[in-house]
């Protein structure tokens, strides 16, 4: 009797189903309008299934599945940032309930998601635009004004707790381990490493081959930072050595960027880091291993893409953009 | 009777005196300097390399885009271009890209320092032995996937090598290339190399090493300019490690990360122009060496009263006398507190190993040693006798005959006098010769003629980490006397003696 080794089932079912599922190409589902000129940048309150938009006129807030205007918060006029301070129950993750936005003019303002009222406002030593990101170790706040100013908030507390005028750049930036702050600065083609807990300038990572870097997410975890360039390269950089050991090509212009976990779900890709450019290339850098990244994809959309947020309920990336001249928020997924 | 007081002509004098003083100099001076960067620049580079195969990644635009920052001249040459094209520039760089099939032995014989990743073409530069898997290996990442992750981790055996001081390496372990199963290279090299790099913790499997211009290649080749083997292969360069950012500033992570520093401070080497070794000239040996040790104390240890090889003893030190040293004698049994004061160590042949212990191993003034069975107890080898050290030609310790020759594999070192590479007659008559195989941090002089890996004559630099880490309180020197072969010596090797003690008593280099 010929009998059918079950291994060979099991791997033609394999097989057939590789062949059968789709691909995880991403594509715009749908687009948000805008009030006002710009989008500069985006959150997700996943728990609360809002947006936040930071552009001209202040804090939009959208209703993240609909699209549908869901508020806006005072008090800021021409935003360019804003976080949502990750909350914790224990281990697990739970709802944000507070928030932070920058503007263009050395001001910060703290606010609340309850009641999506201001709570706080502070001005900086320094009057330009400044970015920021919450570091999940110390529980604070940084504020890199492109000037050359780094400045740490107590969000507990709404305070300045400490500020340095050191070198930075108008560049994302991002928060990492152990004080860290990065920030892209393409006018001298580095990624600087900042220490908020010394106000000090630590090093530069160099470029390897890419020229103006702008955009970067960081895998906390595998110590990794994508670093995105405005002539299309991506490097990947190791941060334990500063060394860059992928480069990978991605769209040209600015670029922002986002770093996500399963980002398709569990049996899909383990992570990565999303890439939104000026020229409407969105890529997704894949998480093969720590040491493996591939480009996992590169979805074209309308060019003038801004900040890319994810949503990690429904895997979705919010994207800020710019739609016959208004400004809009791209939905994208697979 | 009134004489005429006798005329001394100076010129001869002069001459002389001025050759002393060069031949000193190039022994105690620092002639292993590199090239800085800002010398180096605008040195021009032939950059020989291979056609791109469709769907295969290859560095050699980026070494040519590094080379151009560092401020090099670079002339990109294919496979198939002619030995001349060489002609006018300062260094030919051979990527593993080019065909060493078709390149073959075009470089071999040239004139310019040859700078080579295609490891597969060592055998025909002469740089090591023909035979794969056994004096070269390439790694691939696929098919050697295991070894492919150990060839991760270099080792500097040699932290006095120029090349490895240009960049404060140290004698540890070190990061080759980034963190990732990585295609590489090892050759063999013959004696007359240097090994900057090992690794797989076989001493001579060599990631990196050198060939001063005149020194021994393999087959006896000698090497027309200098020669460097390098470990990165076709795809790899821009693995090559480096640190940045805050890790740059910690001592340890810096010391790791140094795979492009020792690829620059190696073709930095190459550019250097080497050092003019004296020519043979026993005469001005002797006077250099008595310039060096006029008033300097040699403790020379002996075994007083000595059935064998008392009076070959005693002529050593009527030599040493003469030179200039003032002698101070103790039998073997004495404690190395005698050294106390001294300014150099001489050990007799006469000694017994197994009397003398481990006496003096650790003393900080300079030591040559004419007992090679103490190679052990010194720490200059191993201690597997007859695998690490031996007696060649000894009637009932070795296989070996006799032998009256060595062969300088080494011209261009100052402990060579001279020599050119070859044999050369040592003593008078055939007899026995002892040797050992130091680790690759030593400098190999002369070997035992067709027994490459048995070193008669080498040294240590101060610092240079000697068998079992051992770190070279002082310079350190074999000289193959044995009992009484002082007195058999022929003229070279009388030579040979005063220029391995001169370039003990030298200063160390900076």
């Amino acid at each position: 009797m010929n009998r059918t080794s079950p291994i060979f089932v099991s791997f033609a079912a394999l097989l057939f189903c590789a062949m059968v599922l789709p691909a995880q190409t991403y594509k715009a589902i749908t687009e948000y309008k805008l009030p006002g000129t710009s989008a500069k940048a985006i959150a997700v309150d996943a728990a609360g299934r809002r947006l936040f938009v930071a552009g001209g006129d202040g804090i939009t807030i959208l209703d993240a599945d609909t699209g549908a205007p869901a508020g806006a918060i005072g008090g800021l006029s021409g935003a360019v940032d804003v976080l949502l301070i990750p909350e914790q129950n224990g281990e697990e993750p739970a709802p944000s309930t507070r928030g932070f936005a920058s503007d263009g003019a050395g001001h910060v303002i703290a606010f609340s998601l309850v009641d999506l009222k201001s709570t706080a406002n502070i001005s900086l030593q320094s009057a330009g635009p400044a970015s920021l990101c919450y570091d999940s170790e110390s529980k604070t706040v940084e504020a890199v004004s492109a000037q050359g100013l780094l400045t740490t908030i107590d969000p507990a507390s709404n305070r300045v707790v400490k500020s340095g005028k050191v070198a930075t750049g108008s560049g994302q930036v991002v928060c990492g381990n152990m004080g860290h702050v990065y920030v892209a600065d393409p006018a001298a083609n580095v990624v600087h490493v900042l220490n908020h807990e010394t106000m000090e300038n630590e090093g530069d990572y160099p470029m390897r081959t890419g020229n103006g870097p702008t955009g970067l997410a960081l895998d906390t975890k595998g110590r990794r930072l994508f670093v995105s360039c405005e002539d299309g390269t991506i490097e990947i950089i190791d941060t334990d050595a500063g060394f860059t050991f992928i480069e990978l090509k991605g769209g040209k212009g600015i670029a922002r960027e986002t770093f996500a976990w399963l980002p398709q779900g569990n049996g899909q890709w383990k992570a990565a880091a999303f890439v939104a450019q000026q020229d409407g290339t969105l890529s997704g850098i894949r998480m093969n291993a720590y040491i493996n990244y591939s480009m996992g994809g590169q979805y074209k959309f309308s060019p003038g893409l801004g900040s890319v947020a994810y949503d990690d309920k429904t895997h979705h990336l919010f994207l800020t953009s710019m739609d016959a001249g208004s400004p809009v928020v791209v939905v994208a997924g697979y | 009777m009134f004489r005429m007081p006798k005329r001394i002509s100076i010129v001869p004098t002069l001459l002389a005196a001025l050759f002393t003083v060069s031949f000193t100099a190039d022994v105690t001076a620092n002639a292993q300097h590199i090239l800085t960067p800002a010398q180096a620049r605008g040195k021009r580079i032939l950059l020989v390399v291979g056609e791109p195969e469709a769907g295969q990644a290859n560095d050699d635009a980026l070494v040519k885009k590094h080379f151009e920052e560092e401020g090099y001249i670079v002339t990109m040459a294919g496979e198939d271009d002619p030995a001349t094209k060489p002609s006018g520039q300062d260094l030919i760089v051979l990527s593993s890209t080019a065909d060493p099939r078709v390149i073959a032995d075009r470089y071999a014989d040239i004139a310019i320092p040859v700078f080579t990743w295609n490891t597969v073409d060592y055998p025909d530069m002469k740089m090591t032995g023909p035979e794969r898997h056994v004096d070269f290996e390439t790694i691939d990442k696929a098919q050697d996937f295991a070894r492919s992750f150990s060839m991760l981790y270099g080792y500097f055996p040699n932290a006095t090598d120029p090349i490895v001081k240009d960049f404060g390496g140290k004698t540890q372990l070190f990061g080759t290339l980034y963190l990732l199963p990585q295609n590489f290279g090892w050759g063999k090299p013959a004696a007359g190399a240097d090994i900057i790099v090992n690794t797989e913790g076989d001493p001579t499997h060599a990631g990196v090493f050198t060939y001063e211009r005149g020194g021994t290649m393999y087959n006896g080749f000698v090497a027309p300019a200098r020669r460097v083997g390098f470990y990165i292969q076709d795809a790899t360069f821009h693995y090559l490690t480096a640190v940045y950012g805050p890790a740059a500033k910690d001592a340890d992570m810096a010391d790791w990360w140094v795979g492009l520093k020792l690829f620059d401070a190696s073709i930095r080497w190459a550019l250097t122009p080497p050092p003019d070794p004296a020519p043979y000239d026993p005469a001005a040996t002797k006077a250099a060496l008595a310039k060096m040790a006029h008033g300097k104390k040699v403790l020379f240890v002996r075994r007083l009263d000595t059935p064998e090889g008392e009076e070959s003893d005693d002529h050593i030190v009527q030599h040493l006398k003469e030179v200039g040293f003032i002698v101070k004698e103790v039998d073997q049994d004495e404690p190395q507190t005698a050294a106390d004061g001294e300014d150099f160590i001489l050990i007799s042949a006469t000694n017994s190993k197994y009397k003398t212990t481990n006496k003096y191993r650790d003393a900080k003034i300079p030591l040559m040693c004419l007992e090679g069975l103490m190679a052990d107890t010194l720490k200059m080898a191993g201690r597997r006798r007859y695998i690490d050290y031996g007696e060649h030609g000894e009637l009932t310790e070795s296989i070996d005959p006799q032998e009256a020759y060595l062969e300088i594999v080494n011209s261009s070192h100052p402990m060579a006098a001279g020599l050119k590479n070859g044999y050369v007659k040592f003593i008078k008559d055939a007899d026995v010769l002892k040797w050992a195989t130091p680790p690759p941090s030593a400098i190999i002089i002369a070997t035992l003629p067709n027994s490459m890996h048995e070193r008669a004559i080498f040294g240590f630099e101060k610092g240079a980490a000697m068998a079992d880490e051992f770190v070279a309180p002082a310079r350190r020197t074999m000289f193959p006397v044995d009992n009484p072969a002082f007195d058999d010596l022929t003229e070279a090797g009388h030579t040979l003696f005063d220029a391995a003690v001169l370039w003990t008593i030298s200063p160390p280099a900076k």
